[in-house]
Order: structure tokens, then sequence, then C-alpha cells
């Protein structure tokens, strides 16, 4: 399925703000002489028993992050009686306004996606009670009207999908260190945010471990654990910055990046492939599945479970059995997991594999910290 | 050869550039076409030239109709022409410029210029130009690049040579040589066609006139007509070429220069050490070249320069270092001399035009609160005084002719209570009838007891306005001379040479 | 008569570019719709079917940007809801709008506009949750800093330009850089991240500091519409019937001959933009204060850069800017509902805007298509505004 915007419009930078856009009217007018490049979400109008509906960010429905995935897991539930849409924004002020579209077409649960959006799902689901919420990356709660309360109070409409990823990048961290020739390994984000930076605390934590436990000294690039700083593209769509990070991260030594910054991922992959000095390890869902292109320099994949969290809301749902109660996404609940090393299985030695599947093992049982 | 036009019509939209014009010019004569500005005669060349397509008419050469879709055409049937401006690149030498478009390269690639070098030595001496090919055109008088224009067009083979205003950008000295050269190419047998405003130049060089107003041809006057003559065919109306001005005693000094140096950002001294004095009730004229520092010197009165030194005092105030807003309302008319660039701004309407320089003052304006219907009321009274031709006042500036804009100038100067009336160049480009009101208007301000500076290279002007004469060479004031000065002697000094008993 | 048919021809031309943009946005619906295609095969049905599909479309921006019956139940009043959602929308564009417009008539090129509204929202939203004061005095000093704040960023580039000669387009595009990136770090820092969240956020704007809404609490439509218009009625006396506005229209069409009249233009220059800065900011608090309420990394949006579309749609002129930004803030509007109700991807309003901008911006097309001869095409702002 195509569909046009295939540029994540998360980037709060400016002229990329501009950018994109202009990319947008171009490459619209350019599909306009193709007309049938553009493809409509699809949907089913009839009355059915679930209509389950996702507001996503401004990243629109293909940021190959995890507003995909968010849908993709939405899609997995479609059946006849369940129907499934969802609602793009262009810019943050368009939060409030979708939200209140789907809560008027009658939608039984209405999903937002994003960390952004979290105030206009609260406000929502305050103003509706008879409809169900859910929010990925965000506890959910109310934290007052100004914001500042907490823990705050639960909405019994609204219910928190959290996702534990430090655990499976912990695992991410100590494989980095293990398969590492150099003894150098590196990872960056997108923004300094919480769901980008608990992926990189736990990697670099892993590769702690790992000089803790092997007496070795690998280095971890780019997140520093003890002044919760770390490189930054500082968007999710700057493609020329997240390529030259990449490049400094290799240049300084480092064969295994972890992106955190969505679908920039990519040009640290197509720079493993073209200069054959890193391996990559994608982020959020499965890269070996969602951008098989890469496949020969992916070395695993970090995998958040939003699409399998969203599922089980909408599932939830459809059986009648919605709760608010927070969901977190663990090893335990295979909510984040470690992906499979696939196409360079067969590079790392089976003593390493092992012994990731043991510290995965070991996070579960609470045997080993994670944070 | 002769060229021979018939009917040729050539119109703009609704305006008429052209209308059935018809023009014969013989073997080996000088054809002067004489019009004012907007007549249609540059339209005309440009049509023989091949630059513009006619709309209806035809163009004959030695009797036989030829096609022009181009200058190449117009070059291949012995046509040439000298533009106003020339189309020469400075950095480049004579040689250069004449064989570009045209180069020949030897057998390695390298351009080929000893031939050409000796063509332009043999027609340089034919007729007497003194034009080495090897000096870069830059660094030559404007006299000598046109010249190189002119050899270039004979160096192709031109039979019928159109000179376009060429006196418009020499000197005295340089019109009357050119003015001597084309006589020379006519009896070596070139058809010259000279377009010009100049009613003296026509008597003096002509064998035919053809006069067009308004796209028209409306007469050929024998060469022995008056100037009167001349210029009534071509404004439509009687016109009195005299300026009448009667003896006026001067009054006490109104602005007084000393010492004024200015620079420009680079550093380079402009004016030089300018002293002088201008009393109230007297016109000085400030002749110059162009480009020998009058400009700036102007500019500087008024402000518009930066980087001065020297004292400038007006009515015993010292206003050297007043911005332009200050020095405007201390008393200063100026009337710059590019007006479409600096006296008018041509998206605003002729009402906004004609309070430049007073929007903000009373009646225009109440504190920051401006009346749209008082300036517009004041605006009908200026026009009428200053006879404006115009379909409203709330028309904008650029659909004013060129005599117009510059009466909108002088209206909106004038109407100030000023001491000192500043005017750069302030009849260039305009038609007879324009002249005639603007040097009139000029006087009259000097008869009310202004001080007037005028800055001219005009010799006509300059004699026919000035009490005295101010001669400004590379940055200085040479001469301070009496307004009964000879036009050559004048001329001489415009060119830096002292003639005899001139020196001050 | 006369003022009719000015009237007329001045309508006329934006209305046939718009009339074309939609037709062609329609096609693009109508080709975008998988159940159009289906119907590839019998030219009848096809044809039908598209005009179903894009009238549907139509029709949703329209309930989306004016009038929803389906809302208008039990309370008719509330069926105005998207016409509050349109005017939400296009409050911050007219003000954006007018800085561009403003700046454009004094010949200045305001790309900063975005920087601008960014500073503006910067200004408000830390008085509006830092400070409290009585309501009524709160709303005005937040509107004040954030107008303080905007102006003096603006007013930086021109007091650069008058000093320095330092061009306005590239000064206001790096500022830009600037005042985004400036905007992440600040909502990095403590005093603007929400208790207990480390999320780029800032902590909302107290009931105090928010713009009073109109039309009651369901409908958005706020006091910031009301700012908008009478921003663009001050600016339009700005310009049009004060000296200062002779000044900024002067250096705007010819600054030699305004120069030469004893017109200051650095003066004009960073006044202009100090203004158009002011203007912008204001923008960005009624962003604020008036629907959002709490400052993001993204509250920037696309704001300033769409003031220059909107600006140049209005052919610089303040009154012709309002219009535009009230048709860009229903296409925005009107979009959403589109999207919600018909599928149809929401990047298609981009499409609509551009092709708007495209036929308004190229008035030969239009005339071409409308076989149109003598229609006065507006004066020439649109095509020109790079001169220093």
């Amino acid at each position: 399925m195509v569909r046009l915007n295939q540029y994540p419009m998360k980037d709060m930078g400016l002229l990329g703000g501009t950018l994109k856009k202009s990319l947008r009217y171009g490459a619209v007018i350019a599909a306009s002489t193709l007309a049938f490049g553009i493809t409509v979400a699809p949907a089913a109008p009839a009355a059915t028993a679930v209509k389950a509906c996702l507001a996503l960010d401004t990243g629109g429905v293909d940021d190959k992050s995890f507003n995909a995935a968010a849908w993709r897991g939405a899609q997995s539930t479609a059946t006849a009686s369940v129907t499934v849409k969802y609602l793009a924004a262009q810019s943050d002020a368009d939060y409030a306004p979708n939200i209140k579209k789907l809560v008027d077409e009658k939608c039984s649960v209405i999903i937002g996606v994003g960390f952004l959006i979290n105030s206009a799902i609260v406000d929502a689901a305050k103003a509706n009670p008879g409809t169900k919420f859910a929010i990925v990356d965000q506890d959910g709660f109310d934290h007052g009207p100004n914001g500042d309360q907490y823990p705050g109070t639960a909405l019994t409409n609204l219910k928190g999908l959290q996702f534990a990823t430090n655990q499976s990048a912990f695992q991410a961290g100590y494989l980095a260190a293990g398969f590492s020739k150099t003894g150098k390994v590196a990872t960056y984000g997108g923004l300094n945010i919480p769901p980008v930076t608990i992926f990189m605390d736990g990697f670099a934590k892993g590769v702690a471990y790992y000089n803790k436990v092997k007496g070795k000294k690998v280095v971890a690039l780019g997140w520093d654990t003890v002044k919760k700083d770390g490189t930054f593209v500082g968007g999710f769509s700057d493609q020329a910055k997240a390529l030259q990070i990449s490049k400094n991260f290799e240049q300084q030594g480092a064969d295994v990046i972890f992106p955190v910054a969505g679908g920039l991922g990519g040009a640290t992959a197509g720079q493993s492939m073209t200069g054959h000095k890193s391996v990559t390890i994608w982020v959020d869902s499965d890269g070996y599945v969602q951008a098989p292109q890469y496949k020969s320099v992916l070395l695993t994949s970090v995998v958040k479970g939003v699409d399998t969290s969203v599922a089980g809301v909408i599932k939830d749902v459809a059986k009648g059995m919605f709760s608010s109660t927070g969901y977190l996404g663990t090893l335990a609940n295979k909510g984040t997991y470690l992906a499979s090393y696939h196409d360079l299985a067969k590079k790392v030695a089976a003593r390493l594999q092992n012994e990731v599947r043991q510290l995965g093992i070991d996070i579960k049982s609470g045997k080993v910290k994670v944070s | 050869m002769s060229l021979e036009l018939r009917a040729v019509t050539k119109s703009f939209g609704a305006l008429i550039a052209n209308d059935h014009i018809d023009l014969k010019v013989g073997d080996g004569e000088i054809h002067a076409i004489l019009g004012e500005n907007g007549a249609g005669k540059s339209t005309l060349m440009n049509v023989v030239y091949g630059l513009l397509q006619p709309d209806a008419g035809e163009i004959l050469v030695d009797g036989e109709e030829i096609k022009i879709s181009g200058p190449a055409d117009a070059l291949a049937a012995g046509i040439g022409m000298v533009h106003q401006h020339f189309m020469l690149i400075p950095v480049f030498t004579v040689a250069e410029n004449i064989v570009l478009g045209h180069e020949k390269t030897n057998k390695f690639g390298i351009l080929e210029l000893s031939k050409a070098k000796e063509e332009i030595r043999r027609v340089s001496a034919e007729f007497n130009f003194d034009v080495d090919p090897d000096s870069l055109v830059e660094t030559l008088p404007v006299g000598i690049q046109q010249r190189v224009e002119i050899i270039r067009a004979l160096i192709y083979d031109a039979k019928v040579l159109i000179l376009d205003e060429p006196t418009a950008v020499l000197t005295p000295q340089e019109t009357d040589e050119l003015l001597r050269n084309m006589k020379i190419l006519r009896d070596k047998g070139t058809s010259i066609v000279f377009i010009t405003h100049k009613l003296r130049e026509v008597q003096e060089a002509a064998d035919k006139i053809t006069v067009i107003r308004r796209g028209k041809v409306v007469g050929n006057p024998l060469v022995t007509a008056s100037q009167e003559e001349l210029a009534s065919l071509m404004v439509g109306r009687p016109v009195a070429l005299d300026v009448y001005k009667k003896a006026i005693t001067p009054g006490p000094v109104a602005l007084s220069v000393k010492n004024l140096n200015v620079h420009d950002i680079t550093g380079r001294r402009l004016v030089k050490n300018v002293t002088f004095d201008v009393h109230e009730g007297e016109i000085l004229a400030v002749a110059g070249v162009q480009g020998n520092g009058q400009s700036e010197l102007a500019k500087a009165i008024v402000g518009l320069e930066e980087f001065i030194d020297g004292s400038i005092v007006l009515d015993g105030k010292d206003i050297t270092t007043w911005s332009v807003h200050d020095t405007l309302y201390s008393g200063i008319a100026y009337v710059p001399e590019d007006r479409e660039h600096d006296g008018l701004i041509s998206s605003f309407s002729i009402a906004e035009n004609l309070i430049l320089d007073t929007f903000d003052t009373p009646p225009y304006a109440k504190g920051p609160v401006m009346s749209p219907t008082i300036v517009a009321r004041e605006a009908e009274v200026r026009v009428k005084e200053f006879d404006v031709r115009l379909q409203s006042v709330q028309d904008s500036a650029a659909s004013l002719s060129g005599g117009n804009k510059q009466k909108v100038v002088l209206a909106r100067e004038l109407s100030r209570p000023v001491k000192l009336v500043v005017a750069s160049q302030p009849t260039r480009g305009l038609d007879v009838g324009s002249i005639e009101f603007v040097h009139q208007r000029i006087i009259s301000e000097r008869d009310s007891g202004k001080a007037v500076l005028i800055f001219s290279t005009e010799l006509d002007e300059v004699t026919d306005l000035a009490d005295r004469i101010a001669v400004m060479y590379r940055g200085e004031i040479i001469a301070m001379v009496a307004a009964t000065t000879s036009r050559e002697d004048l001329g001489l000094l415009m060119a830096g040479v002292h003639p005899e008993g001139t020196r001050s | 008569m006369k003022f009719f048919r000015k009237a007329v021809s001045t309508i006329a031309l934006p209305g046939l570019a718009f009339l074309s943009a939609l037709f062609v946005s329609g096609l693009l619906i109508a080709f975008s719709d998988p159940k159009v295609l289906k119907l590839a095969h019998s030219p009848f049905k096809f044809i039908g079917g598209a005009f179903a599909a894009a009238g549907k479309a139509y029709l949703a921006l329209f309930e989306g940007a004016i009038f929803d019956p389906n809302l208008a139940h039990p309370n008719f009043f509330d069926g105005f809801y998207p016409l509050s959602e349109t005017l939400v929308a296009a409050s911050p564009l007219i003000l954006t709008g007018l800085s561009v417009a403003l700046a454009f008539r004094a010949g200045l090129f305001n790309i900063g506009a975005q920087g601008q509204f960014i500073f503006g929202a910067i200004g408000a939203s830390v008085v509006g949750f830092k400070t409290t004061m009585p309501v009524g005095i709160h709303v005005i000093a937040a509107i004040v800093t954030a107008m303080v704040f905007a102006g003096l960023w603006g007013g930086f580039v021109g007091l650069l330009k008058a000093k320095t000669g330092a061009h306005e387009v590239i000064v206001t595009i790096m500022l830009n850089y600037v005042a985004s990136y400036f905007l992440l770090w600040l909502l990095s820092t403590t005093p603007f991240l929400r208790k207990g969240r480390q999320d780029p956020i800032a902590p909302p704007v107290k009931e105090s500091a928010r713009l009073p809404h109109l039309a009651g609490p369901n409908l958005r439509v706020n006091l910031g519409i009301i700012i908008a218009l009478a921003a663009a009625a001050g600016v339009w006396w700005l310009l049009n019937r004060s000296t200062w506005g002779f000044r900024f229209r002067a250096v705007g069409a010819n600054a030699a001959a305004a120069r030469t009249a004893g017109i200051s233009v650095p003066l004009v220059t960073t006044l202009v933009m100090a203004i158009a800065g002011a203007l912008a900011g204001l923008g960005g608090a009624v962003q604020i204060l008036g629907s959002e309420y709490a400052l993001t990394a993204g509250a920037g949006g696309t704001f300033g850069f769409d003031a220059i579309t909107v600006a140049l749609l209005g052919r610089a002129n303040p009154i012709g800017t309002v219009f535009a930004a009230l048709l860009f803030g229903g296409l925005r509007a009107g979009g959403l509902t589109m999207q919600a109700n018909t599928d149809t991807p929401i990047d298609l309003i981009l499409v609509i805007q551009a092709l708007v901008v495209l036929f308004i911006a190229a008035p030969a097309l239009v005339k071409a298509v409308f076989r149109i001869k003598q229609l006065k095409v507006g004066s020439g702002v649109v095509s020109k505004g790079w001169n220093g």
C-alpha cells in the first residue's frame, strides 16, 4: 500500500517542517499524474459491534514506527464484527479535534498514539465517560489541570499502554558488547524523551553488565547513564543527520549501532551496508520483517509490542473485557522482546546466544536488574 | 546604398508607435530623424534593425523588398546600428569586442585576432578614428567607445549606419568630432540615419530631415529651417526656445560650501575640496561631463552622501552632518538626477508622490493620522498649478510621461517653503515643450529670490539658465566663470583644458 | 456600480482559482477511491461513482468547515461547531499572515514568522503557567509578553539588516532554526517540564490566562479571532491611513526614492520587522492561550510558513490576508472531517491548498482555462518580494 506521506512529521525542526511540506506537495503533485498511486485507509462503514479507532500523531500511518505499529496491531484484529479506522494529524493542534470526531462517530474504543496526544485523550476521557480510551506510551492517569499532580488519578475508561523496553534493550546491549570486535558500540536517539531514552539507557546498562560479568571494557557511545544525556538527531526525519551520526560512530570505531529514532534507523543500516564496518540493531519492530532491504546488516531488533498491545486492547473490548488497569509490556508478557538474529545467526557465537537467552530469563525472574 | 521604408506600422496594444511611416534614405546622405521622446523614433529604428517586427509595411534596400527578422538579417543587408547604450564588454580589448560573435580560431583552437586588428587599423586610419585595437574598452573615453561601435558596424560592411541618440553621452568636443566624422563617412559613401532631438546638431550635420510626432511623419523640413520651426514641428505648437531672463541683483549668500570632499564606500574621493557660494536670487550652474562628481556633490548637499568632510552652510546653519529629512526641512528643494529611481515611487499614486517628503506635516497629517481627502485635494491644486497632464491624481506615477513626471517632482519640491533649489539634470530626457516649462519654473524661483543650484551636462541649458557657471572636472571645480563664457571655452573646460583667460 | 465591478474583479480570479482547484482535487479524490476504480469497466458508472465520491468528500469538507447538521440536535447552535473550528484554525494564521504581509509591503520578505510565532508562544506560555495574576490582567500580560518577545526577535533581524545589510531572508531562515531548537531545549529544562514527566510539553497555562470562549464551552472559538480581526483592521489602518504606514510603503515600493525624500530606511526596516514579529508573536499567544493551552515542541506547527502562502494569496493586503487565512482555516478544519467521514487522506487537503495557490499564482492559467480576456489581475505583489 502506497501512501504519500513517507516523511514522518514528527520532526520539530522548522525548515524540516517546510521541506517536508514542500516534499509532500511535490510528491502529491507528482503522484497526481499517476493518480493511482494514492490509496486510502481501508475502512468498512457498515455498523458493526465494535469500532476501534486510532488517533495518530503527526507521524502519520506510514512512519515506520509506532503509528505504523499501532495501525498494524489494529488491522490484525479486524473481523466481521470489528472494524478499525484511524485519523492522522497534520499538527499538534489537530489532536483534540480529531479525538472529538472519533467520539462523535461513536467509536467503541479510541486509542491515542504518541505522548503528545496524552492531554487531549485525558480531557476526552473525562468528558466522555461512556467511551473507552487507551493511550500508547503514557500512564493514562489524570494529572490535574496543571498536569503536575503525581501519581494522579486513574480514570475508569482510560488504559495506559507502557513498555519496559529497557529489558530487551539491556539484552541488546549485552549482545552488542559480546558481538563487538572493536570493543566499541553505540546508540543514538531521535529526541531526548522517555520513550526513546529508556531504550538507550537499557542498552548502555546492558553493555556495562557485560563488562562487569566478563571483566571487559567495551565502550558504549551515545548515552551517558549518569548524566542521562547522549547523542540525538533532534527529530525523527533528518536522514542526513542520522547518517552523519552513524558515520561518526563508525569513525570512532563502533561496530554495532543501535539507532532509537524510528524510521531513521534506515540511515544507519544503509551506512552499515555500504561501509561494511558495522551492524545495526533495529528498534520498535522486527526490522527483518518491516525493513527487509536491510536484512543483511541487522543483528537483531529490540521489539516494542505496540502492535500486540493495541491489538490486545481491541480484542478485550470486543470480548467485553476492557479494563482500565495499565498495561506494561515486559519480556515476561512478550510486550517487548529481542527478535531473532535471522541471517546473522551464524555470525553470533553459540555461547553468546545462550548467554543472551539466559540473561532474558534472569531479567524476567528479577535476578538481573535492568535499571 | 539606399534604404526605404513604406507605410511601416507598429503598435503595442492600443498605442500606435509607428503609424504608416514612409522614409527614404538616399545613397551617401545624413538623414536626421527628429522627434520628441516617445515620438516613435527608436521603435522605428528597432524595426529596421530587426529587433522588432512591424505589423505592416515594407522595408526596401536599393529598391528591393527585404525581410528582416533579426539583427543578423539587418547586418547581412548592410544595415548597422550604434545604440545609445553601447553593447561593449568593458574588460575586453577593442579587437576582442569587435570579433565578439564572429570569433575565428586558428588550427589549435586559439582565438585569431591578428586579422581583425589589421582591419581595425585600416578602418581607423581611413576615417582618422585613432583607435588602438589593443586598448581595453573600459580605459577609453566615451567618444572613443562610440567609435569602436562605429568601426564594428563598418567592418561588418554596413552601408547604412543607424546612430541612435549618439550625442547624448558625449562632451561638446566629442559631439563636434562625431558630427565631423559623420560627414567623412557620408563623403565616403556610407548613408547615416541620425536619430536625435537636438536641433543644433540637426542643423549642423543633416542633409535631409524627417520629423516624427506621435508615431507619424509630420514633415520634411529643409536643413535651412530655423530652430524655432523645427521645434514647433516636433512639439506641434509654437515654442519659445530662448529663455527670457530679467536681470536681477543677487542677494546675500544662501548656501556656502567649503572644502567639501566626498568619498564612496571604497574610499575613492569623488568630490575634491570643493568650495563655492550660491547667493539668493542667483542661478549657479555646475557644468561638467557626466561622472565628474556632480551627482555626488548634489547628493552631499542634501545629506545623501555618507562619507563627507568639509562644511555645508545653509542660511547660517551648518547642515553638513544633518539627515536628509532635516536638510530638506531646513529649506532645500531637491530635484534628483534620476527621477524614475530617486524622485518618484512609480507604484504610488500621483497624489502620494506629491507629498513624498511632506506627508507627515500638516495639513496632510495630524500626528500619525493622515488624511487622504486633503492629500487628494491638495494634489488637484498642485497638478493644475504645474500643468501636469493626467487622468486622475489617484493614478500611479508610472502612468505619466517623462515630462509630467518631472513636473510632479517640481510641483512637490517647489511647493515647500525653501531657500535653495538643488536640481540635478532637471531636463534630462525631456521633450522640448517640457524643457521650456522646467526652465521657466526654475527662473521664476530665482526671480522670487531663491538661490538655485543647477547641475547639468547640457551646454545649452547651462548657458541659458546660469548667472554664473562652475565647471567640474574629475571631482574638482576647475573654473568659476561668467554666464557669458562661450560654448567653445566651456567645452574645453569640461574636458579639463583651460583656454586662455579663463583660469580662475 | 463601479464598486460592484471592482469587487467582482477582485473576487472573480481567486474564486475561479478555487473552483479549478476543487475540480482537479475532485479528480484526485475520485481516482484515489478504490471503490470508484473498481467501476472502471463501465464509463458511465465510473463517472457517476467519481462524482459521488468527490461530492461526498466536499460535503464532508463543508460539514467540517462551516456547519454540520448531524451535530445540530438537540442544540441547533452546536451545528456550528465546524465553523468554530475554522475560526480557531484561522486565528493564528490571520496574525502570522499579517506579519508576512506587512513586511512585504515594506519590501521585506519575512520568512521568520515561524520563529517569531514560537517566541510569542514561549512568552505567552511562560507568563501563563509561571505567574499568578487576576483574571483579565493575566491574559493581557501574557499577550503583551508574547508580542514583546517576538517583536524583539523580529526587530533584531531588522536591526541586523539596517546596520549590516544582512539579508532578512537568510537571517530569518537561520533564526527559525534557532527558535525551534531553543524551544526544544527549553522544554527539556526543569521549569518547563511538567512534574513527573520528561516529555517536551510545558505545564498548561492557568485558567486566568486563557482567552475566553465566545460561544459557550462546547465551541472552541475564542477571543483569538476577535484579536486577529482587530489586528487586521489595525494593520490596514497603519498601512493606509498613518504616516508610519506611508513610510513603510514608500520604502517597500522604492527605497531609493524614500531615502531621497528623507525617510530613514534603516529605522523603517527595524520597526517593520519588530511589528511583523509582534504580530506573529500575537499569533503564537492566540494559539497557546486560545486553544492549545500548553507549549509543545511542535507548537509552531507550520503557521509561519503557511503565513507566506496566506499573505501571497491575500496579495499582501490585510483584508485579503484575512480571507485567505479563513480559507486555509476552513480547509484545515474541513480536512480533518473529510478524513474522518470519507477516508480521504488528509494529505489531499494539502493538495487542494497547493492547487489553490498554484491557480492563483498563475492567473494566466485560470484565464486560459476560462477564456477570460479582460479580467484584471490584482497588483503584482505576488511576483515581487526579493528586492532587498
